[in-house]
């Protein structure tokens, strides 16, 4: 490669290592329990995501100028452990230069619009270290070019958008959907880990750059495609827990919580796209077996359905976006599942830039709405609207607005179907064992409650 | 609370009905009163209580609302630790406030009046047993109350503290615990679950659904039969999507059938099965409507006041959702219990088992911080050697001191000493300023709103221009009118909440003007509709794909340049938009021909005698009756501002929550009629031929002022009006600079144009939840001639009435119409700052960030929450919690008069809602309403600050000041 | 070969300290007492560790496997004292067992330094005496101690001194005797009653370093002869399930952490039941993390009791406003105890579920599956006690400075464990390729 490896070394270590300097460098501040000044906090954040910003467009110049199309970056040495190995590389190419790119571009201008808009919040400093894990989480997972490397970024993803959504945590409601975020988050790591091992097991090492350059042809000869299959399964599973695919929309609006600009970045740009980012790098599995592309296809085209129905009958402009979102999600997954890979990229492009202004902008929807009140009228308003605004009542429009009211019900099949037994079961469990242990101790046995609540 | 029902059989249903009705029309009366946030009115949220004393109230509230009613102790002691409460006002409120009762011996050497400033100066908390001896290890604050002599190592303090524990472990406490009305508390107490996070979710989802003015896309069917019906429909279609607790819902709709009593059958049933007894109601009803009392008001609000929104709901849907509200309460209880105790419960059950789940609940009275309380008072006492030798006796008497001067009251004495230190001050202030004797003519006179966001403004006015003459009158300048501008499609009212006004007013674009206006109108209309269609369209499925893969990209631009560059962004916005730029010449149709006043055709306007009929009141209302100026300069105002769901909170709250822009310029087209002058001259007022009306308005969130009508005005004035233009300016960037003093985020060495830009950016930051700090501060509402307050630094904190006690007449009519008007605006807007401030989250609505605008009527945080009322964090952040200072230049005998005229004013008056102070016309003597005498206040004898300039005084300081007079300013005239 | 009593004189200045403060009177002399000879045997510990290094060696001969043991050993000590709140030690209802934990801490060092399978069924017969004695001092009863460790006794003794038997017979009793000190299911009653009467400190220093982890090594290849890891495992991983389960419905916070503690304890069993060098070197770098991260929670744990008393999870309670240095800290040994990327566990579970899911693919995904809950539980734990609620007097109760240097110690291990020689994982895979599996009995 004609001798430009130190400068795409260099420019390499920029975009990872601002940001993961930044998390650092942040997480100490906080555990030290430092108080920044805002405006330095802010300094620091912004030139960070600068530099990496800068690094990955020097990266695509030199591309560009030199007609580079790929190149893997290993920054640290591989852990080799007899037959285990943890592979910590970098994969640069077209797709994961453009989601890096717009990723930090939005990052980049959602920290200024932060800096303005959480200023003097009691909780500067936290969002801010957050923020900057989230950054060094999608910087990673956009970047990485293996699958353990992935998921080292995908979880940190998922643990500072947990924790965004419980931001103003002295209220309750933002902690449970935090929660609600980080169950189905941890689902979706859990499947992520369980891919990861299928895929060593069947080619040996999880380096994307394999899997691409093989494609699913090259795959189907060489190795055993059962595993792979599986491994395209758990992967599916879990970028659809990410990306929010039917059932699991529930916890998309519902991490409405946080300030606004981490649900315009997070749930309306970056980690709603995050799941189909992960199929988009590893469709050439997705297409190995039809079965599963044309599942992927389903589940797409079903999510965008059902969140198309659910959003007409939501009447806050947050969940109203959040639902949008989704809409166009299920699209760009059904897109990559038919084995499309230039549409899905530039439409999650598109999508991404446009939603996120549309969620900074949610607060004036009055402002909004009033102007258009003011220049059309209000009962022209109300026909402007596409399906009207006079509700139908027969019954057929009935089910269909209850579902959309329901929000499809996914959470309660969710909750019916796998949470309560669950819970139930353990509940009896550990009533059991109170009654076994007092019976063991030879205390009388407690009326369902323990001592220390006595006491 | 007993939870055996014992249905009282003497009474019969349809009476229950009615005692039910009347219940729950009064809770309706303690919901949150603000309607749609479009129109933002401030109010006083304990409004219902104003008939009684203010502290009283205060009490009976915290019983209701669980919200707090005064500051933090925590945050009285750092005041009084920054020196803005001083310890020796609160040992004077104290004194007057215990009265003979403060001499009193309790114990030993020691007084009731020691007591109760010992546990004022001490900060003991509610504890359990372990973070009382956490606090005694740890604290550095005990130390400090420690009494200097006491003997008491750190060793011994444990064996003090346990004695104090053990000997007020047995009392009863007198205190009374007051059982939660609902079962919600024991549910969550005893099971760890909550009901409402299951009700609430539901109900919110369905509510916001059934008030939705116009979000959503598709409205809710069945919605004009009712609540009810409409929630039956919506879960009988689908049940099974709804979560499992609700499943069971048709089936308790079979039997209810649409009477009219329906709703209040349905709740009667609830209660009984509940089993809430009869004496039980009251508290129950009002307590389930407060669980999410923000929809619940806006139900009543849109209920009382169907005319404040496109579509409204019908009467009695507060009772259907109260009605909807108790059958999920009972659902999601049974799911709870039967959870909890893994068995199924009946319907009619459930108050067994709710009587069976309270054998499971343990809570009792926690008696550690009484406990602790007696410790840090004997520590600070010095007691500590006496305390083992105490009889009983001792005991009981020390214990009952101590328990009877609650927490509220200690907050109350803080508070009042808060409250003090201000008016002191301020008082001073006053009553030190110095009289000019001799006065000199003045060449232009400017009325302003009686805002306090306009004192700066004519404070600086008056400073760089000293032939300024300023007035403050409320900003609807006394012309209530429906308004309809150019471009808009439907009238607005412009007045106060309270007035309804029976004219309309429409503004024409002249002749010349009529075709550009037409384009305009037009163009407006189709980029409007085009933009609200792919607004619409980037939200659906097919054509949001088209979008946002095609441009969607694109949008980047924008969105980057809104955040990185708002004010280059602002400007290429307004260059680029060629309809906005065409100037299109307006007039306004004033003045009525027919008989009758309407909203269309010739019945737009006002008749020749309405119009001198209001001229007239406003003149007379704040004394400019002689010696008119040439130029007469009238501002209403309003504010701009982006991304701001309360942008209605921060314009003209006299002209209903909308810019006043338009009043202004109507009355001075009514003074500047000839007809109208004749009339009046007739009357006794003579406007000079060459006195000339300029209305104008005041933006206060980017500090501009622009002028109607300038075409219209007689070329002699064009020298005069370009020389008050400047000074105008002038007096704008200066007070831009002012305000800036406030933001942390402009810096305090900040130059007058660099104050303006930022100003003007803040206004168009689309990441700015402070455009400008509202009414934040007012402290203080001055009912007087500007003379008497003239050189005196405000603070921005004064709303300015003007008001010429000479020129009243002997029913003091005059002074009776300001104060009918000012009084109840100036108080509300006070008290609104005042509660959301003590509680941001209980009277507020909490900070902005998380806000997400709902049904086109009001926010909510996150994705379902209740729907927020009272102001932001961000709007009250920098407020100090004191009622208004009302200084009214008038006599107590006159005072008196008209409070017994006007019984909403006595209450506001007599029950200290308001203080209120009389300044004496003719003296510098003032005297303060105390109880329900007027009694003369004494000069403290520390002078007033002085300085040369308001920027001398407030350069370099962000948090309040002082009232320093201001030698520039005082000023007043040109030297002929 | 220098001789260096380093390790020597670190167990001795423990017993001396234990001595010494129980006869002191004061309990302000008490509290200077332990902490400085906890402090100084500390010292001594890793002098011992260095000196090993120099080819140093005293009476108790350390191996390159367990010499950086007793210096992480003892350092825990060491943290856990040294944040003991004020209020444990004066004015507290319950004298603090200050002498008690000396003498655990002498007793964890013998064990970490211990070579031979006699002296380390000794000492795990030794061992529960303290919590016993803490016990009986509190005056609580004894019985469900006494009814697990009677027959663990029996069985303990005899593993000691009897070197003939069959391995069967021996396999056999030493998984008994494992699932009853692990806290295995079933065996595992006691052990929530030891969390909830037993002074907490002594509890969870007697818990939470695994010790029957060195035996499971020890005696890897004799187990795997006879079976017994076979049957251990599917105990272990019951257990994991059971009580990741159970972690999520617990009512209050003692609770919950003595099921944490067991989930994790049984992951760590479940991994040393294995055959293969890659899985043990994986299960003992993931028992070495998991002592720090779980030490961690429980200062944490402790921290917040000290202040509020025993806590329910059935409220919100808010505590972030007035500690947030504890939410933190629990945030991160939470994060430490599941393997969160950046931590130091992480690279060992990853291992660990890598190599036992070829072997047993039910056992990978119950593991994978029970992480993820124990993580969910986690997080919800940490919003009940940290959130939630407004907190008012917050100063009152803000984080000493011991304490945030305990916390801060911890922290550091939990990150910077990789930097260390002490658990580097091929180090510890080398050892155990010398050692491990192919030790003879």
């Amino acid at each position: 490669m004609n001798g430009i490896e130190p400068a795409l070394d260099f420019f390499a270590s920029m975009a990872i290592f601002s940001p993961l300097a930044l998390a650092l460098f942040m997480l100490l501040a906080f555990v030290f329990q430092i108080k920044l000044p805002e405006k330095i906090i802010a300094l620091v954040v912004e030139l960070s995501v600068f530099f990496a910003l800068a690094g990955i467009l020097g990266i695509v110049f030199l591309f560009l100028s030199n007609g580079v199309k790929k190149w893997g970056y290993e920054p640290f040495p591989t852990f080799h452990l007899e037959s285990f190995h943890f592979d910590f590389q970098f994969y640069f190419d077209w797709l994961s230069l453009s989601f890096a790119t717009l990723a930090l571009l939005l990052c980049f201008v959602i920290a200024f619009f932060s800096q303005r808009y959480m200023h003097r919040e009691p909780g500067y400093q936290r969002f801010f270290v957050l923020y900057s894990i989230f950054v060094s989480g999608i910087v990673i997972a956009s970047l990485s070019g293996t699958i353990e490397s992935l998921f080292v970024g995908w979880e940190m993803v998922g643990l500072s958008s947990a924790l965004l959504v419980a931001f103003f945590h002295e209220r309750v409601m933002p902690t449970r959907n935090g929660l609600h975020l980080w169950i189905v988050y941890r689902i979706s790591d859990a499947a992520l880990f369980l891919a990861s091992y299928l895929l060593h097991h069947a080619l040996g090492q999880g380096f994307f750059q394999a899997i691409l350059e093989q494609g699913s042809e090259g795959l189907a000869h060489e190795v055993s495609s059962p595993v792979l299959i599986g491994a395209g399964v758990l992967i599916f599973l879990a970028s659809a827990c990410k990306s929010a695919l039917f059932p699991f929309s529930g916890w998309l609006p519902r991490a409405m919580e946080g300030p606004t600009p981490t649900s315009a970045i997070f749930y309306g740009a970056l980690s709603i796209h995050l799941g189909a980012f992960l199929l988009l790098r590893l469709n050439p599995i997705v297409q190995l077996s039809p079965i599963l592309a044309w599942t992927v296809v389903f589940f797409g085209l079903l999510t965008a359905l059902v969140s198309g129905i659910i959003a007409n009958a939501q009447a806050d402009i947050k969940s109203i976006l959040a639902y949008a979102t989704l809409t166009q999600v299920g699209i760009i997954i059904a897109e990559i599942g038919f084995g499309l890979e230039l549409l899905p990229l530039i439409h999650i492009i598109g999508h991404a830039s446009l939603r996120t202004y549309q969620f900074l902008r949610a607060p004036s929807s009055f402002a909004y709405y009033k102007s258009l009140e003011e220049s059309l009228g209000r009962t022209d308003l109300n026909k402007y609207a596409p399906k009207g605004r006079v509700a139908q009542t027969g019954p057929l429009s009935l089910a269909i607005y209850s579902f959309a009211l329901n929000r499809g019900g996914m959470d309660s099949m969710l909750e019916k179907f796998i949470t309560k037994p669950f819970v139930q079961m353990f509940k009896l469990a550990d009533i059991f064992e109170k009654k076994w242990g007092s019976i063991l101790a030879g205390t009388e046995p407690s009326k369902l409650k323990t001592p220390e609540e006595r006491a | 609370m007993t939870f055996h029902s014992h249905t009282n059989s003497s009474h019969h249903p349809e009476n229950k009905l009615e005692h039910l009705a009347e219940i729950i029309s009064h809770a309706a009366h303690l919901l949150p009163a603000q309607g749609p946030i479009t129109t933002f009115v401030h109010h006083n949220p304990l409004h219902l209580f104003e008939s009684k004393p203010f502290h009283e109230s205060l009490l009976e509230a915290d019983r209701i609302f669980g919200s707090q009613m005064y500051l933090s102790e925590e945050r009285y002691h750092e005041e009084l630790e920054k020196g803005r409460i001083l310890f020796s006002d609160i040992e004077e409120i104290l004194k007057s406030e215990l009265g003979s009762k403060a001499n009193e011996i309790i114990i030993g050497k020691s007084t009731r009046f020691e007591i109760q400033s010992s546990m004022l100066r001490n900060l003991p908390f509610a504890a359990t047993e372990k973070e009382a001896q956490w606090f005694i290890a740890n604290s550095k604050r005990l130390y400090k109350i420690i009494h200097p002599e006491s003997s008491a190592d750190k060793k011994n303090l444990n064996q003090i503290l346990e004695y104090c524990l053990k000997n007020t472990e047995n009392v009863a406490l007198k205190t009374e615990h007051h059982a939660p009305a609902r079962f919600r508390e024991l549910l969550l107490e005893v099971t760890g679950q909550d009901p409402d996070l299951l009700v609430n979710e539901l109900l919110v989802r369905f509510s916001s659904s059934f008030l939705d003015q116009g979000f959503a896309i598709w409205g809710l069917p069945n919605r004009d039969a009712g609540f009810i019906a409409a929630f039956k429909s919506f879960c009988q279609s689908n049940p099974s999507l709804m979560g499992s607790w609700a499943r069971t819902l048709p089936d308790y709709f079979k039997n209810l059938h649409q009477e009219k009593n329906s709703a209040l059958e349905l709740i009667l049933e609830s209660l009984e099965i509940l089993g809430v007894p009869q004496e039980n109601w009251e508290p129950f009803l009002i307590q389930s409507l407060l669980a999410i009392r923000g929809w619940a008001g806006m139900i009543w609000q849109i209920e009382v006041r169907p005319d404040k929104v496109p579509l409204p709901v019908s009467p009695g849907t507060l009772t259907q959702f109260l009605a909807i509200r108790l059958l999920l309460d009972r659902l999601a209880m049974k799911k709870i219990i039967k959870e909890f105790s893994f068995r199924k419960t009946s319907s009619n059950d459930l108050k067994h088992e709710l009587a069976s789940l309270k054998n499971h609940s343990e809570v009792k009275q926690d008696h550690t911080a009484l406990g602790l309380e007696v410790f840090c008072v004997a520590m600070d006492l010095g007691w500590e050697k006496q305390i083992p030798d105490f009889t009983p006796d001792d005991w009981a008497k020390v214990l009952f001191e101590i328990e009877t001067f609650s927490q509220l009251d200690q907050r109350k004495i803080f508070h009042l000493a808060y409250e003090k230190h201000l008016y002191r001050q301020v008082l001073d202030s006053i009553i030190t300023l110095e009289q000019k004797k001799e006065t000199k003519p003045f060449m232009f006179q400017a009325v302003f709103c009686i805002d306090e966001r306009e004192e700066s403004f004519r404070r600086h006015l008056e400073e760089v221009d000293p032939s300024f003459e300023t007035y403050g009158a409320a900003g609807f300048f006394n012309v209530p009118m429906y308004f309809k501008a150019t471009l808009d499609s439907f009238y607005t009212p412009l007045c106060p909440i309270i007035i309804t006004p029976s004219n309309w007013v429409e503004e024409l674009p002249e002749e010349e003007f009529l075709k550009a206006y037409k384009t305009r109108a037009s163009g407006m209309k189709t980029i409007q509709m085009a933009s609200h269609q792919l607004h619409l369209g980037s939200r659906g499925g097919a054509l949001g794909a088209l979008l946002s893969a095609t441009f969607g990209t694109l949008v980047a631009i924008p969105l980057a340049m809104t955040v990185l560059f708002p004010r280059l962004t602002a400007k290429i916005r307004r260059y680029l938009t060629p309809f906005l730029r065409k100037k299109v010449e307006t007039k306004l149709k004033l003045e009525r021909f027919s008989e009758k006043a309407g909203p269309t055709g010739n019945q737009v306007g006002f008749s020749l005698q309405e119009m001198a009929a209001m001229g007239e009141r406003f003149l007379r209302d704040i004394g400019l009756t002689r010696s008119f100026c040439r130029l007469v300069f009238i501002f209403g105002h309003g504010s701009t501002s982006i991304n701001n769901p309360h942008q209605s909170a921060y314009d003209c709250g006299a002209c209903g929550g909308s810019p006043g822009g338009a009043n202004a310029r109507a009355l001075a087209q009514i003074l500047n009629d000839k007809r109208v002058r004749s009339i009046l001259q007739n009357n006794g007022i003579d406007i000079p031929e060459d006195t000339y009306f300029v209305g104008g308005l005041s933006n206060t969130s980017i500090n501009h002022v622009s002028f109607f009508d300038k075409d219209l005005m007689p070329s002699i004035h064009h020298h005069d009006f370009e020389k008050a233009k400047i000074s105008l300016r002038e007096a704008c960037m200066r007070n831009a600079h002012e305000r800036c003093r406030r933001f942390q985020s402009a810096s305090l060495d900040i130059s007058l144009e660099e104050a303006q830009r930022h100003v003007e950016g803040r206004a168009e930051d689309l990441a700015q939840p402070r455009p400008e700090l509202g009414h934040a501060t007012n402290a203080i509402c001055i009912v007087g001639r500007r003379e008497r307050t003239r050189g005196i630094y405000m603070d921005r904190r004064a709303f300015l009435v003007s008001y010429d006690p000479t020129q009243d007449n002997q029913n003091n009519d005059i002074l009776n119409r300001i104060l009918n008007a000012a009084m109840p605006v100036c108080s509300g807007i006070n008290l609104e700052f005042f509660f959301s401030q003590v509680d941001p989250t209980g009277w507020g609505c909490g900070t902005k960030l998380p806000h997400n605008p709902t049904s086109y009527l009001g926010v909510m945080d996150g994705a379902a929450s209740d729907l927020r009322t009272g102001l932001p964090w961000q709007v009250v952040e920098i407020h100090e919690a004191v009622r208004l200072l009302f200084i009214i230049e008038s006599t107590p005998e006159i005072m008196r008069k008209i409070l017994e005229r006007c019984p909403p004013l006595a209450n506001l008056c007599y029950n200290h809602w308001i203080n209120l102070v009389l300044l004496d016309p003719e003296s510098s003597q003032a005297s303060i309403l105390t109880g329900k005498e007027f009694v003369p206040y004494e000069f403290s004898g520390t002078p007033a600050p002085k300085a040369k300039s308001s920027i001398d005084w407030y350069r370099g300081k962000r948090n309040h000041l002082g009232y320093p007079h201001i030698s520039n300013a005082m000023n007043a005239g040109v030297n002929v | 070969m220098n001789y260096f009593f380093f390790l020597e004189a670190s167990i001795l200045i423990c017993v001396l300290g234990a001595l010494f403060s129980s006869l002191a009177k004061s309990q302000e002399k008490i509290r200077f007492i332990t902490i400085y000879s906890s402090f100084f045997s500390t010292l001594c510990a890793i002098a011992s560790y260095l000196g090993f290094y120099f080819g140093c060696q005293g009476f108790v001969i350390l191996s390159e496997f367990n010499a950086p043991l007793p210096a992480l050993s003892s350092t825990l000590y060491f943290v856990v004292l040294l944040c003991t709140p004020r209020t444990k030690f004066i004015g507290a209802d319950k004298p603090f067992p200050s002498n008690l934990l000396l003498l655990s801490q002498a007793l964890s060092l013998l064990i970490c330094s211990s070579s031979s399978n006699t002296t380390l069924f000794l000492l795990l017969a030794l061992e529960p005496l303290i919590p016993l004695i803490d016990l009986i001092r509190r005056g609580e009863r004894i019985r469900i101690f006494l009814i697990h460790w009677i027959p663990a006794w029996l069985i303990a003794i005899p593993l000691a001194f009897a070197n003939n038997m069959p391995n069967e017979i021996t396999g056999c009793l030493i998984t008994i005797l494992v699932i009853i000190r692990m806290g295995i299911f079933p065996g595992h009653t006691w052990i929530v009653y030891l969390t909830e009467k037993c002074s907490f400190s002594i509890a969870l220093l007697f818990i939470i370093p695994m010790a029957p982890v060195l035996i499971l090594l020890k005696n890897n290849q004799l187990l795997h002869e006879s079976h017994a890891s076979l049957y251990l495992s599917w105990f272990a991983i019951a257990s994991i399930f059971y009580f990741a389960g159970l972690t999520l419905v617990q009512r209050s916070l003692r609770n919950f952490f003595t099921y944490l503690c067991l989930a994790l304890c049984a992951m760590v069993i479940l991994g040393v039941c294995s055959h293969e060098t890659l899985e043990l070197t994986a299960a003992f770098s993931l028992r070495n993390s998991l002592w720090v991260a779980l030490i961690g929670m429980a200062i944490v744990v402790r921290a917040l009791e000290a202040r509020h008393g025993r806590l329910s999870l059935f409220q919100n309670h808010g505590f972030y406003e007035s500690t947030p240095m504890l939410g933190i800290a629990f945030l991160v040994c939470g994060l430490g105890c599941v393997g969160f990327p950046g931590t130091s566990a992480f690279i060992s579970f990853e291992m660990l579920a890598d190599e036992i899911i070829p072997s047993s693919p039910f056992f990978g995904i119950v593991i994978v599956f029970s992480e993820a809950l124990i993580s969910i539980s986690l997080l919800m734990v940490y919003f009940k006690l940290f959130c939630g609620k407004k907190v008012e007097w917050s100063d009152i109760f803000k984080v000493r400075l011991r304490e945030m240097i305990a916390l801060w110690i911890i922290i550091f291990l939990i990150f910077g464990f990789r930097f260390l020689p002490l658990t580097d994982i091929a180090t510890t895979h080398h050892n155990l390729e010398k050692t491990g599996p192919q030790q003879p009995h």
